[in-house]
């Protein structure tokens, strides 16, 4: 990043997981390579780096966003929750489900799935399976055939 | 829940996994994730034309630390890729890490550069300017057998990798007493196999020590470093580690060596430094092995009451430009013509094979290779016999499935089946899906319905865990014979378990532990499985055909067998007993009455420590290898029925899946959630092949798949929620009667669906002869019938959904 | 699959916004970014290669839903497709309106998506498969522009011209869009995606206001939207069945669609006739 072009580089601070952290990189750094590389959080994973597969899914102000089509630069002074940072009941409990159920195989979209998943509970505690089937679809998982995660999501619901 | 589970504590039960907790929190490593200061990042130079001479290329202006690789810089540390198959006629496609003249599909690799990011190298990449001559193109393994079609590699004696005919049994005679003789045509496209995690790899020179450290995400460590070894000249081998971390899906696709990671390494070492290159998705859709692409032509010969006599079947694989190491683009019609015969008692069998070599990606293995094609031929040639006859399709299986007490039975092309128990399961399947039921159903419908509602069955065996003698059967030049563990028991009394085979995602730090647990009795908490690393783990040839935990449960069983072994000699001489007089059970080893049972951790203290307490003639330590080679080498035999139930909506061609059910026998199940999981991840490609998923060319060779919104994989709005009904026939020669099951789940997708969308357009005219059988397909085909008048009698010829031009 | 290297420039206000692209070089390839949901991918497989991006996704005023005094309503551009998802239940909008806000906004592509896509952002990239161009031309919608020269409307029907291109002049912003407070009585939308959340192969919304003209508006086309007017006393007739009523929708449909859609294509004519013909249905069925 040194040899980029001086005008490029850009200062940011961010709320990472709830520490604040400076850093300068490239305004042409997603979010996700800034979580990645400079932040050295890895649990956010590239699966696509276009915005299909969901992999890299975190919540931006408590909303979640694609980290790998968000510029890191449009992401200044707000607050960015990862897999790392997840923390709180429901989310003891989708983790405690998801072992349960068997929602994940080799773990890659697991971050991004969690975190779609979190978001869904809190937006819609009592969703049934169709309005699971249909919140989550942006969210690719090539392991487990999807009946694990929403089985684990559908026993976190509110029924 | 298993049968025998009873009998066992541990081996057969839904024991949660011990892998889920690092992913959870997002503490999973991934060959990305691995952190290496200072590590540099390559960005390929691929090709934009499918087919050409590279006449010249201009390199890029670098900044100090940056670096430009063409084929000429490497000539002397990298040999080119060579896949070899023990077939005679097999021609031979030397894959270089760097083209170095002519460029044979578009995206094939032609130079690298290496910068501080990969955004750098990027910028660098895209600046390289590469002059091609054009060739003329090859897109279709038709056009590749056209004649005057150009060779696509010198000295060739036509396009083909691979071409064959065999006849099994007494074939001539059996078509001439047949009474039908039913001809079809089916195609199954292109896929990619597309795990969530790309290819990647991070290698590491390290000049003083001359030592390569090679980590990637591959299935097969040991024999990666193989190749590598192989490869690269000037390196022995046991100056190479490779370490494999955590590996987000691999399917096949990670079986191979691929000139992109010989290159990286190769640079690497050259370079003296760290360089990391992760494959982006456009990269991986364009580069990293393709698979299918099967066109089949079956000709069942059958008497009316519906047995079938003989069965005549061709099979033209589009393999690609090159061979991928070590499969070869034979790989797909080869499986495909070994194992159509499938659970039907057919003796008399012609198969042709043939595997062309075209201007597009080279194709490789893939979950399934060749059985998801086979079936779809077979099954779907099944429906449409029984259609001619007018019997139900499941009448139709059941009359020709192997008797239960045939077993072990010889297939037609000499597989060896070793149990199964195959009516029952047919019959299952009928009466879970509701058979009668949707029959009626349909009868009652109005004729004027909008959605048709059809059902589809759809039947594969699985040869799995089978070893070198097979292999070798099938041509192979590498021969897996075996799988190992190496189990070491600590003075604490807690163990770990060093195993060749390499997850990505199966759970093999759970299973193998589970059969740990079985035989020793200690709790799985205090199991750790360590894989994927060289320099650790004993030799093996890694994880692919459904063969982990036989093979590696096999050599865990074993070596635990003599840990306990151990245990009890040491027991009997502190007991003053023998060994036949002692029990094990709670991670102690109980002698007679008046004997306080001696725990393991005492036992393990005699045996690291207090030697002296030791009888003679035992051996201090408790490691132990176990190098596990099946008494039978041709494998346990799984098997399966899907069934499907479909709605089709005539006005738009939209095929919605109403239910789907797999009736599977893998024997004893060791973890029977894990097995599940294996199965529903497999349905789930089974059913973006029936329905969604298929790379596409145009006749110039041009990608048209080239990101995840042109190739669309199934989500949660595709895939429903499957049933499984489990069966239990167990095997004679393997550990518990266990069989593998990795692979049947993404089997019998395109069948079943296939027959269920054929059974529910049957009053329309329409019958599928595609996977995927897309919305635009079953629409076309429909118009096409009510273009013709309609369905017409019962044999009437049907209007099939798309198929390309002969 | 990164971006190539440009400048990043986030505005304030709206007036900086157009200061900045005022302001650009005569060698700067500018681009304005919003929720960048559709520029992101773009920028990472360097289909687009601006040197300079200006951001104004975070100007305050943009973000804004005001009910007017006709009870219309105008969106500001960085509204998200999720803020409209969410849009609360209540009488400030009038009846009819803010369920099709809600549905056309929650049936874009996948929830995180949606929570940084914007309306604005969609308009201005007009990708023919995105949602609300046609949408807000069946709603009768105008979009306002803000450039160096200050404000002016343009019709929403009249804003997109055909494949990534609109009515915008260089220079100009979109601010808002400005939706008629006229009640809805009843509407149909539908689209065809091969999975869900998938970009459409054909889309088509009907807005019944009561009028004896029922106008069908077509998305996905490949071009700009396309409106085919369908006479409401001439559809009477059709008491038919379901399937009938379709067919027969469908057949009036087809017949008006311009040749210059999907040519050639007999199935996308079809899945266009069909989508159009389906949410017509749903307005004319007794619902």
């Amino acid at each position: 990043m040194m040899d980029a072009p001086a005008e490029a580089a850009i200062d940011l601070q961010l709320i990472v997981n709830g520490t604040v952290r400076q850093v300068r990189t490239e305004a042409r750094t997603s979010l996700c390579d800034l979580l990645r590389d400079a932040l050295h959080l890895t649990g956010t994973h590239a699966g696509c780096e276009h915005g299909v597969c969901g992999a890299c899914t975190v919540l931006l102000d408590g909303q979640p966003v694609r980290a790998c089509i968000t510029l890191a630069a449009a992401c200044d002074g707000r607050a960015v929750t990862t897999v790392e940072g997840l923390s709180g009941p429901l989310v003891d409990r989708l983790r405690a489900a998801f072992q349960a159920e068997h929602a994940l195989q080799c773990g890659y979209c697991t971050p991004g799935m969690l975190v779609s998943a979190v978001d869904l509970l809190e937006r819609k505690p009592g969703a049934d399976d169709d309005e699971i089937r249909r919140d989550m679809s942006g969210n690719l998982c090539r392991c487990t055939g999807y009946v694990g995660i929403v089985r684990a999501i559908r026993s976190c619901t509110r029924s | 829940m298993n049968k025998a589970s009873a009998a066992y504590a541990s081996v057969g039960h839904p024991v949660r996994r011990t892998e889920d907790e690092r992913h959870l929190h997002g503490a999973g490593r991934f060959v990305a994730d691995i952190p290496w200061p200072g590590a540099l990042h390559l960005a390929f130079v691929r090709s934009t034309v499918a087919h050409g001479v590279v006449r010249a290329m201009r390199a890029p202006a670098l900044a100090a630390g940056e670096s430009f690789w063409t084929a000429a810089d490497l000539n002397d540390i990298a040999r080119p890729i060579v896949a070899k198959l023990n077939r005679p006629g097999f021609q031979v496609a030397a894959y270089p890490c760097l083209a170095t003249d002519r460029v044979r599909f578009a995206g094939q690799t032609i130079a690298a550069v290496v910068a501080s990011s990969r955004a750098r190298a990027e910028d660098l990449a895209e600046q390289v300017e590469v002059d091609i001559d054009p060739l003329p193109v090859i897109a279709s393994a038709r056009a590749a057998f056209a004649p005057g079609a150009p060779l696509m590699h010198e000295g060739w004696a036509g396009n083909h990798f691979m071409k064959f005919t065999r006849t099994f049994g007494d074939f001539d005679d059996a078509v001439a007493r047949a009474e039908v003789h039913l001809t079809r045509r089916y195609r199954m496209e292109r896929l990619a196999p597309s795990p969530l995690e790309t290819r990647g790899c991070l290698s590491v020179f390290d000049r003083a020590q001359g030592r390569l450290l090679f980590h990637t995400c591959c299935q097969r460590p040991h024999i990666q470093r193989d190749f590598l070894a192989e490869q690269l000249i000037g390196i022995d081998q046991h100056r190479i580690q490779v370490v494999v971390p955590d590996v987000g899906g691999a399917f096949g696709v990670k079986t191979n060596l691929y000139p992109e990671e010989l290159a990286v390494a190769a640079i690497s070492i050259r370079l003296g430094t760290a360089v990391r290159w992760i494959e982006d998705r456009m990269e991986h859709l364009l580069s990293a092995c393709h698979a299918r692409e099967n066109d089949e032509t079956v000709t069942l010969h059958a008497n009316r009451d519906g047995e079938i006599l003989a069965l005549e079947a061709e099979y033209l694989v589009d393999g690609g430009a090159y061979s991928m190491l070590p499969s070869t683009s034979a790989v797909e019609a080869n499986m495909s013509a070994n194992v159509m015969p499938g659970p039907y008692r057919i003796r008399n069998y012609r198969a042709t094979a043939m595997s062309a070599c075209t201007n597009k990606a080279p194709t490789g293995p893939y979950r399934g290779v060749g059985r998801p094609a086979a079936c779809f031929a077979m099954e779907r040639s099944l429906d449409e016999l029984a259609h001619v006859l007018g019997i139900e399709p499941h009448a139709l299986r059941r009359r020709n499935l192997i008797p239960t007490d045939a077993f072990p039975y010889t297939s037609a092309t000499g597989l060896v089946y070793d149990t199964g128990n195959y009516p029952p399961m047919m019959d299952t399947a009928v009466r879970a899906l509701g058979h009668a039921h949707v029959r009626a159903a349909q009868q009652a419908a109005p004729a004027d319905a909008r959605e048709r509602i059809g059902i589809g069955y759809a039947w594969y065996v699985e040869q799995t865990a089978h070893t070198a003698k097979e292999f070798f059967a099938r041509g192979s030049v590498v021969l897996y014979g075996f799988e190992s563990a190496r189990i070491r028991m600590d003075i604490a009394g807690s163990l770990t378990i060093e195993t060749s085979v390499c997850s990505h995602g199966q759970g093999h730090a759970t299973t193998l532990a589970q059969i740990a647990s079985e035989v020793t009795s200690i709790p799985i908490d205090r199991i750790s499985v360590r894989a994927g690393d060289t320099d650790v783990v004993p030799y093996g040839n890694g994880t692919f055909a459904s063969r982990s935990v036989v093979l590696a449960g096999g050599a865990v069983h074993q070596a635990c067998g003599r840990l306990v072994d151990r245990l009890r000699a040491i027991a009997a001489h502190l007991m003053q007993t023998t060994p036949d007089e002692l029990s094990v059970s709670a991670q102690a080893v109980h002698g007679p009455e008046g004997n306080a049972p001696l725990p393991f951790a005492r036992l393990a203290q005699v045996a690291l420590q207090y030697v002296h307490e030791l009888p003679d003639g035992i051996e201090p330590g408790l490691e132990f290898l176990a190098s596990y080679r099946p008494p039978v080498e041709t494998g346990a035999f799984s098997a399966g029925v899907h069934a499907a139930r479909v709605a089709v909506d005539t006005e738009t061609g939209v095929v919605r899946l109403l239910d789907y059910l797999v009736v599977e026998d893998c024997g004893q199940t060791i973890n029977p959630m894990i097995v599940d999981g294996q199965v529903y991840g497999g349905v789930a490609q089974g059913i973006g092949q029936a329905l969604l998923e298929e790379i596409r060319y145009d006749a110039q060779g041009q990608p048209g798949t080239v990101t995840l919104a042109d190739y669309l994989l199934p989500g949660f709005g595709e895939v429903p929620e499957v049933r499984i009904e489990h069966q239990h026939t167990l095997s004679p020669f393997t550990a518990y009667g266990m069989k593998g099951t990795g692979e049947g789940g993404c089997i019998g997708g395109p069948a079943a669906i296939g027959n269920a969308v054929t059974d529910a357009l049957r009053g329309l005219g329409v019958s599928v002869t595609r996977a995927p059988m897309t919305a635009r397909d079953v629409w076309t085909a429909l118009q096409a019938a009510r273009a013709r008048g309609g369905a017409g009698g019962r044999r009437a010829e049907p209007a099939y959904t798309w198929m390309p031009p002969q | 699959m990164k971006p190539v290297p440009f400048r990043y420039q986030r505005a304030a206000s709206l007036e900086e916004a157009v200061a900045a692209l005022a302001g650009a070089g005569a060698d700067d390839d500018v681009r304005v970014i919003a929720g960048g949901q559709s520029l992101g991918p773009m920028l990472n497989l360097r289909l687009v290669r601006p040197t300079l991006l200006v951001d104004i996704h975070r100007i305050e005023g943009l973000r804004a839903i005001d009910v007017l005094p006709d009870r219309g309503v105008r969106i500001g551009a960085c509204v998200t497709h999720a803020m409209l998802e969410d849009l609360p239940s209540g009488d400030r909008l009038p009846p009819g309106l803010a369920d099709v806000l809600r549905h056309v906004a929650g049936g874009i592509a996948y929830r995180a998506i949606r929570c940084r896509g914007t309306i604005g952002g969609s308009l201005a990239h007009a990708d023919p498969a995105a949602d609300w161009p046609s949408a807000l031309a069946a709603l009768g919608a105008t979009i306002e522009l803000a450039g160096p020269a200050g404000r002016r409307s343009v019709a929403a029907s009249a804003f997109c011209l055909g494949l990534f291109e609109t009515a915008i002049e260089p220079g100009e912003v979109v601010a808002a869009v400005v939706l008629p407070g006229s009640v809805i009585r009843r509407w149909g939308h539908r689209k065809h995606c091969r999975k869900v959340g998938e970009f459409a192969h054909a889309m088509a919304i009907c807005i019944d206001r009561g009028g004896e003209a029922l106008e069908a508006w077509l998305g996905a086309t490949g071009g700009a939207p396309v409106a085919i007017a369908l006479d409401r006393g001439a559809l009477a007739g059709t008491a038919g069945s379901e399937a009938q009523r379709r067919a027969l929708l469908r057949e009036r449909i087809a017949a008006a669609l311009p040749d210059s859609i999907a040519t050639g294509d007999a199935y996308a004519r079809h899945l266009h006739a069909q989508m159009a013909a389906e949410a017509v249905n749903d307005i004319l069925a007794n619902r």
